[in-house]
């Protein structure tokens, strides 16, 4: 029987080792080593968006009663923020449900759902209520409690922002989040450079992502793209801390909700279902600009 | 360096072959993205997490031995002693490896605790674990090896016996259980929100690393044809395996009585799954371990063919336990309308965590053949005069 001392044996492990590593990774090691100088970069804040506004603490109100469900809201969503075609379903998701009368006096609530509830559907009906879900931007944000790096955090104006160049892309934040309002860049952004909106970051595979309450609009004074192409006006975005402010009264409305408040994690969504029977006002959506979409700074 | 016969070549080829396909899918997950593997925007958990939880479970479990050398005074475990480190240390090893291959920019990792940090994720807890339990681990190794190699000195036995010692509150209280934790602390999945799980990380640990030691001492006497352990100490590990099974079992229990009790959708929606879709392993789950214990309960049980088909069942077991916990709850719906969720492991996937068990099979063959991994026994009365059972016949 041959023998190998243990040198030759180290070493020859050691090449086959070398040769395993070496060849296919040499190039993502490179863009690894950008990702790594780039997170200590951003140790000093967040980079990549806008400071926040004094004062102010964003909302958001979506009147079920008068969402029609046509979508515009994530298609337009997705246009803006250069989410790309791999990351499915987009940042917004539009449900159909029932109007059935549910608990507490609300027609329908997400922890008694109606049969027959979808974000399959194909044709938009009268009978049928339609409920868009996006990122919550909780103030008690389990995401942001859960994230190991920091990355995501809730900041001064109630928005929870993701900084992208923290995120190692483990995933703790999409299981932690209760309204599955996370995406993760499975694979690597394909967007056509004349699609790319210049304000918004493109995201590096491997990172996680969500809405931003279109964070580099409303930080400089915009309404979030989705408020602005509803074409009914079911959304209504503003500030918390004005009392003057549509949003603030709306929040008191009788029949609002928001999504698993048994969850504790203060949403700063509310749903309204008030004006179902309000006859239905077709507005005219700003129309997409040609090239650039978002503020033009 | 002994046995480098064929068989030992061609085992030690198998082995790179296998690391050298999951590396090769890793290179594209990361040039490419993870997209290569089955997860999802609705599963993002998945082989990964299930590879991390379960050989950090192996690897807290292992230093059951160096308890019941050290604080037991079950002198005859100590051929098991530096194998248990060894094996803790490669299975901690492959439970990181799984984590590093399984985040989407890996290399970001490094920063951990030291430039990025939230103090309020349990992750970030975690894995501040692995370094201070890595180090005990190797301190351990260290002062077990110079008492293995005939150290007399005060300082290393004393090190060798309390690091040991330390070794199993460190590992169950404070590595294993707040793995446990990771998931307990997400209310938004009902099935792992419980404050049961925790403990039940724990034990399943126990169970793993019993029944992986098990294992080790009658695979490692069939190859080198002797007896490494006495029958006696094969039928004091099958005791404790059932043990820490009986245990299992009863963590396992409740958690299905809760969920099914309590009503709450989405745990009722857990128990379909378990019960309809995810049968085979819940199946295997409950039905493995239950067999395994039925088995340990007669005296033929504990014998060395009984325990190696029990502690493989039980292992098996643990396995489809862990898959299902990660799994199930994340196929749950988090609101109404989703479409129905599935998550399948891909062939890259697969790959990867195939390479991972393969270099920890490398890593331990390696280190078994450079490091003494037996102290010196005193002779037991059991040996040698009861029954021989590892190939040797009595002279």
């Amino acid at each position: 029987m041959k023998t190998l001392d243990r040198r030759k044996f180290i070493k020859l492990s050691a090449m086959a080792g070398a040769g395993v590593l070496i060849p296919r990774q040499i190039g993502a090691v490179g863009g690894m080593l950008e990702q790594l100088t780039g997170a200590l970069k951003s140790l000093g804040g967040n980079k990549d968006v806008p400071p926040p506004i004094p004062g102010v603490k964003f909302g958001m109100v979506i009147d079920m009663g008068l969402c029609i469900g046509c979508r515009r809201c994530m298609y337009a969503c997705k246009r803006e923020n250069n989410v790309p075609d791999t990351i499915s379903p987009p940042w917004i998701i539009v449900f159909e449900t029932e109007s059935k009368i549910g608990i507490e006096g609300h027609y329908v609530t997400p922890e008694r759902p109606s049969e027959g509830t979808t974000m399959m559907y194909t044709k938009l009906r009268r009978d049928k209520w339609y409920m868009p879900t996006q990122c919550n931007h909780c103030d008690n944000a389990p995401c942001v409690k859960v994230c190991p790096t920091g990355a995501s955090y809730k900041d001064v104006d109630g928005l929870v922002v993701i900084d992208y160049n923290k995120c190692i892309g483990c995933r703790y934040c999409m299981t932690a989040c209760p309204y599955n309002a996370r995406r993760f860049n499975w694979w690597k952004s394909e967007i056509p450079p004349d699609r790319i909106n210049p304000l918004v970051p493109i995201r590096h595979h491997g990172i996680v992502e969500k809405c931003t309450f279109c964070i580099h609009r409303t930080r400089r004074g915009k309404p979030t793209r989705c408020v602005e192409v509803c074409p009914n006006r079911a959304r209504v975005f503003g500030n918390l801390n004005d009392p003057d402010s549509e949003i603030s009264k709306l929040i008191f409305s009788e029949r609002n909700f928001r999504l698993k408040e048994r969850l504790n994690t203060e949403p700063r969504i509310w749903y309204l279902t008030r004006s179902k029977d309000k006859p239905m006002v077709w507005t005219t959506p700003l129309p997409p600009p040609e090239r650039v979409r978002g503020v033009k700074s | 360096m002994k046995n480098t016969g064929r068989t030992f070549r061609v085992f030690i080829g198998v082995l790179l072959v296998i690391i050298m396909w999951g590396f090769y899918n890793w290179g594209l997950a990361l040039a490419k993205g993870h997209g290569i593997t089955g997860g999802n925007d609705f599963v993002p958990w998945g082989l990964d997490i299930v590879g991390f939880v379960f050989f950090v479970g192996a690897s807290a479990g292992a230093t059951i031995i160096g308890l019941m050398i050290h604080a037991f005074e079950h002198e005859h475990y100590k051929p098991l002693g530096v194998r248990a480190i060894v094996f803790g240390l490669v299975s901690l090893m492959c439970a990181v490896l799984n984590l590093i291959m399984g985040v989407g920019l890996p290399l970001r990792t490094v920063l951990i605790p030291w430039v990025l940090r939230n103090m309020t994720s349990m992750l970030i807890y975690t894995s501040s674990t692995y370094f201070i339990f890595g180090g005990l681990f190797l301190s351990e190794l260290y002062f077990t090896i110079r008492v293995a190699r005939g150290s007399t000195s005060k300082i290393d036995n004393r090190m060798a016996k309390w690091l040991a010692i330390i070794a199993v509150p460190f590992a169950v209280g404070v590595l294993h259980a707040p793995h446990g934790a990771l998931f307990a602390v997400v209310k938004a999945r009902e099935y792992w929100h419980t404050p049961l799980l925790p403990p039940h990380f724990a034990v399943s640990a126990l169970v793993t690393g019993t029944a992986f030691m098990i294992l080790m001492a009658i695979l490692t006497s069939r190859i080198d044809k002797r007896e490494l352990v006495s029958m006696e100490t094969l039928d004091h590990m099958g005791r404790l395996l059932s043990l820490f099974i009986t245990i299992n079992l009863f963590f396992d229990f409740y958690d299905i009585f809760v969920l099914k009790y309590s009503e709450e959708p989405e745990g009722i929606e857990s128990l379909n799954l378990l019960t309809g879709r995810f049968a085979p392993l819940f199946i295997l789950n409950f039905g493995g371990l239950f067999i395994s214990l039925i088995i340990l309960l007669f005296k033929w049980g504990r014998t060395p063919k009984a325990l190696t088909f029990v502690s493989c069942l039980a292992i098996s077991a643990i396995i489809a336990y862990r898959y299902d916990l990660v799994v199930v709850a994340q196929i749950v719906p988090l609101l109404p309308g989703f479409p129905e969720i599935h998550y399948y492991p891909t062939i890259p996937e697969i790959s990867m965590e195939a390479s991972i068990v393969a270099l920890g099979l490398l890593f331990y063959t390696i280190l078994s053949r450079v490091l003494p991994m037996e102290e010196a026994v005193p002779k037991s009365p059991e040996v040698g005069t009861i029954k021989r059972w590892g190939g040797v016949k009595i002279e």
